[in-house]
């Protein structure tokens, strides 16, 4: 009785794939990840050299998984190649140029942030309240889609200039 | 059995790291993507078809600290089952669906055909160490500890949480070894209106319509489920009046039994489930079931009925809370309150042995009519305070009162205490509320509080520390501690230490019973009380593949029964018990994904023996698979072993069982039909529950055969 469910499993590894007409919500969100630092312009402070590479890090348990490596795979903001790295605490942030907070930092977040006040650090998190909490950029679902919400006091805060492009197409927070 | 098992395993060992080919170019597309446009990409947030991600990556529960965290990082041992599950393995039942857990087992009394929820082994009949919950609030009664979930539709349910383990120190009574937390619908789940209906073997129908939307500025929901069975046609070959037939017939009486004969396991249920949210903060719920000419089994004292007169239990169970959650209630402080009650209105008409049983003595037969009123009071507040750094204080506390009332009873025997053999009493007499009837009315108020702090104090680490004090009118009080550590010790693995104190209240017939056939209650009874150690490790080894590992270790003391040989409940057992939980979830390809579950423990009474029924081995294996688009095959195992006998029960060893289901679905991802078939113990396996103690159901308690479904679900405006 067993022969016919193993056939079938199988068959189930060499199924044919099927494309897709929509993508994952973290292949989106890596894509942005990835996309937001092209509309983003670093201080020169924040690399040792001109070749220094660009970091983007992943704070806490991480929901990309290789996607990100992928969508960063060869290539360079301003010159720089980019890394991308797993990182568990906020201290090893402060090599970063853009992070992504996961949601299991939740209840560190106001340590995180607290941290990394002042510095050339692009936070961004798709934890509700991210940016009311002191974020710089938050994934929120809307329809079924990705929207970015931004705070351009923490970019002002950070020393980050975002280009009017990202200021437009992004919703904005004001006054919170 | 377990050949075929490591045979899965080793055939499909080659893991599954690299992303697909498909996952490449649809990512190097989206890289490519202006801002724009990738906010126009379309999430695939509900795919229906990938299993993994549903269940792995989308995991959040609240049932673990009150707070809605993620399964990896929650202080406790939890499973989710979402509705995307329930519908992908064809589950008709929550009993159905909740044999997805590891180290949970829905077994069956023999008296009532009517659910045992056995985790980790801790196995009783009936089963009142696990909580369920109806939507955050308790569902169970005092009246006998048990909830009525039998035959619960699958179709009000947005998802399940569960925990393996105590949760005492924040839900009060009965978190003992286990939390069931059943949520149910919002507007926001059904698409306009969902009609559906089922039909099946054994005469089953089953049809349902809900719709959800905006009345007036109110989310409103509307859920109708209405099923009805012949029940399956489960052969039992003895039972207890076949036992008493042996020694009769030795005084030349014509034997009574009905076996060997077919169970009673008819089921007539209607649900109504009400669900509004209001003015952002407020929410009410309101349910009816109602249960109608159930069938007893093998019988509530384990004797099969005659065929044209069946025992029969009616009841109803209403139940409507309204509450205000506020995540902002004031800077820092989230507030929550809950008013609920619930009332319980049962009878059941019973015939306990046949027409001719006890020698004759009962021509017409043996009956017993009991009936009762229960209700549930509740009141409850909590605060969860975030404004200390890396803190999260949460603080609450509530009252419950619980009422019995209206004790109905006829029957047409009694017992002679001197020798201890029911006499006929020639006709029905009724004895409701009255001095001899089975119980007394009687009430129990409950206060309790509670407060319970998640401080990560360091990056990686987070410390739940907890304490519920609870005070009961009846047996007086009791504190319960908790302690959790979490560990992030890489980005993709988490460790955690649990420890956890839990109780289980004496129900009021374990309080007050009193009729020596069906037992003597003690009103001095004390709660159950369990520690229970665990270590869990949640570990994503690749993108696709997500294993998890918990040890456990619990000891329980003044474990509530009948001690040897006596009729009067006492706190006298001591159980120690410790095994493990493994899962696996691994996604094989875009379109494929695999489960496996394998729990086993060991657990011994205070006499060093086996707890008797408790099964020591389970596995569950579970495979999704998209075939073609748009259709969808659901193929699941699970494998119930090692169930030991009581010390003094003679019969044979229990055998193992392995039971199969598949699940075939066309379902158009935006259209508005859904089909599915279904086969439920593909190979006609002859499995059984154990029944509880030996009174000559010599061949246990069967389980359905094979049997088949087939189901249509239609969506429109």
């Amino acid at each position: 009785m067993f022969k016919s469910l193993l056939v079938l499993a199988a068959l189930v590894l060499s199924a044919s794939v099927f494309a897709l007409e929509a993508a994952k919500e973290y292949e989106i969100k890596a894509a942005f990840l990835f996309n937001l630092s092209a509309f983003i312009t670093w201080p020169d402070s924040a690399f040792a050299s001109k070749d220094a590479p660009f970091n983007v890090c992943v704070l806490g348990n991480d929901p990309f998984g290789e996607r990100l490596d992928l969508i960063a795979a060869d290539q360079t903001v301003s010159g720089h190649p980019v890394a991308v790295r797993r990182i568990a605490a906020v201290a090893d942030a402060l090599a970063c140029h853009s992070v992504f907070i996961s949601n299991s930092e939740q209840l560190r977040l106001q340590a995180i942030f607290a941290q990394l006040a002042g510095k050339p650090v692009l936070t961004v998190g798709d934890v509700d309240n991210f940016v009311i909490q002191g974020g710089t950029v938050q994934f929120f679902p809307h329809d079924n889609k990705i929207r970015l919400l931004l705070d351009p006091e923490a970019f002002r805060d950070a020393g980050l200039k975002a280009s009017a492009h990202l200021m437009r197409v992004a919703q904005l927070v004001k006054g919170k | 059995m377990k050949k075929w098992f490591l045979a899965v395993a080793i055939g499909l060992s080659s893991p599954a790291y690299a992303l697909t080919d498909a996952e490449k170019s649809r990512l190097e597309a989206l890289r490519g993507f202006s801002l724009e446009a990738l906010q126009e990409v379309e999430v695939k947030l509900d795919d229906v078809f990938d299993v993994f991600d549903g269940l792995v990556k989308a995991r959040k529960v609240s049932v673990a600290s009150g707070v809605e965290q993620n399964i990896a990082t929650a202080p406790a041992v939890t499973t989710l089952i979402t509705a995307q599950d329930i519908e992908a393995i064809g589950a008709r039942t929550l009993d159905e669906a909740l044999e997805m857990v590891p180290g949970l087992h829905v077994g069956k009394r023999g008296g009532g055909y009517e659910y045992i929820y056995t985790i980790r082994g801790i196995h009783t009949n009936p089963s009142p160490e696990v909580l369920v919950l109806l939507n955050g609030l308790p569902f169970k009664t005092a009246f006998d500890g048990r909830a009525a979930t039998d035959g619960f539709p699958v179709s009000v349910i947005q998802r399940i949480e569960v925990i393996r383990g105590p949760g005492s120190a924040l839900y009060g009574a009965d978190a003992f070894a286990g939390v069931i937390n059943i949520i149910t619908k919002h507007a926001a789940d059904i698409q306009d209106t969902e009609l559906g209906v089922r039909a099946g073997s054994f005469q089953s129908r089953n049809a349902w319509l809900q719709r959800g939307g905006q009345v007036g500025g109110i989310d409103l929901a509307v859920m109708l489920d209405w099923q009805r069975s012949d029940g399956h046609d489960g052969w039992v070959e003895a039972d207890a009046q076949t036992q008493f037939d042996a020694v009769f017939g030795q005084y030349s009486a014509p034997p009574a039994s009905q076996a060997p004969g077919k169970l009673n396991a008819q089921r007539d249920l209607l649900h109504v489930y009400l669900d509004a949210g209001f003015s952002k903060h407020w929410r009410w719920h309101g349910g009816l079931r109602r249960n109608q000419d159930a069938g007893l089994g093998l019988g509530i004292a384990q004797a099969l009925d005659p065929p044209d007169n069946a025992s029969m239990a009616d009841s109803d169970v209403l139940t409507t809370d309204l509450s205000y959650h506020n995540v902002g209630f004031a800077p820092n402080w989230e507030v929550q309150a809950q008013l609920a009650y619930q009332y319980v209105d049962g009878l059941g008409e019973y015939i306990m042995f046949p027409p001719g049983a006890f020698g004759g003595a009962f021509p017409g037969g043996f009956f017993w009519d009991a009936g009762r009123q229960n209700d549930e009071l509740r009141l409850e507040g909590s605060a969860l305070f975030r404004g200390w750094n890396n803190h999260a204080l949460r603080l609450g506390a509530g009252w419950q009162q619980s009422r019995l009332r209206d004790v109905a009873e006829r029957r047409n025997w009694e017992v002679d205490l001197t020798t201890g053999m029911p006499t006929p009493l020639g006709e029905m007499i009724d004895f409701s509320n009255s001095a001899a009837a089975y119980i007394g009315a009687t009430s129990r108020r409950n206060r309790f509080a509670y407060v319970q702090d998640t401080w990560a104090f360091h990056p990686a680490w987070e410390l739940t520390a907890g304490i519920r004090y609870d005070d009961f009118s009846d047996f007086g009080n009791t504190t319960n501690p908790r302690l959790a550590l979490v560990w992030k010790t890489t980005p993709t693995l988490t460790s955690k230490f649990l420890y956890g104190s839990a109780f289980r209240a004496p129900y009021f017939l374990e309080l007050g019973i009193n009729n020596p056939l069906l037992g003597i209650g003690n009103s001095g009874l004390q709660a159950e009380t369990i520690d229970t150690y665990e270590l869990a490790w949640d570990w994503f080894a690749s993108p696709d593949l997500h294993l998890a590992l918990n040890l456990f270790h619990y000891q329980i003391e003044d474990k509530i029964g009948f001690p040897g040989g006596q009729y009067q409940y006492a706190n006298y057992g001591k159980w120690d018990g410790q095994g493990f939980e493994l899962e696996t979830r691994w996604k094989l390809s875009t379109r494929a994904a695999l489960l496996f579950n394998y729990a086993y423990q060991d657990n011994e009474d205070e006499t060093g023996e086996p707890v008797a029924d408790a099964l020591r081995q389970s596995a569950y294996i579970r495979l999704d698979w998209m075939f073609a688009p748009n259709w969808f095959v659901d193929i699941n195992a699970r494998w119930i072993a090692d169930r030991p006998r009581a010390a003094n029960d003679w019969r044979e060893d229990m055998d193992d069982y392995f039971i199969s289901d598949v699940t075939l679905r066309r379902k158009d991802i935006k259209g508005k039909w859904n089909f599915a078939v279904g086969v439920r113990n593909v190979f006609d396996e002859d499995a059984r529950e154990p029944t509880t103690v030996n009174i000559g159901v010599t061949n246990d308690l069967p389980l359905p055969g094979r049997e088949w479904f087939a189901e249509a679900r239609y969506t429109f405006e």
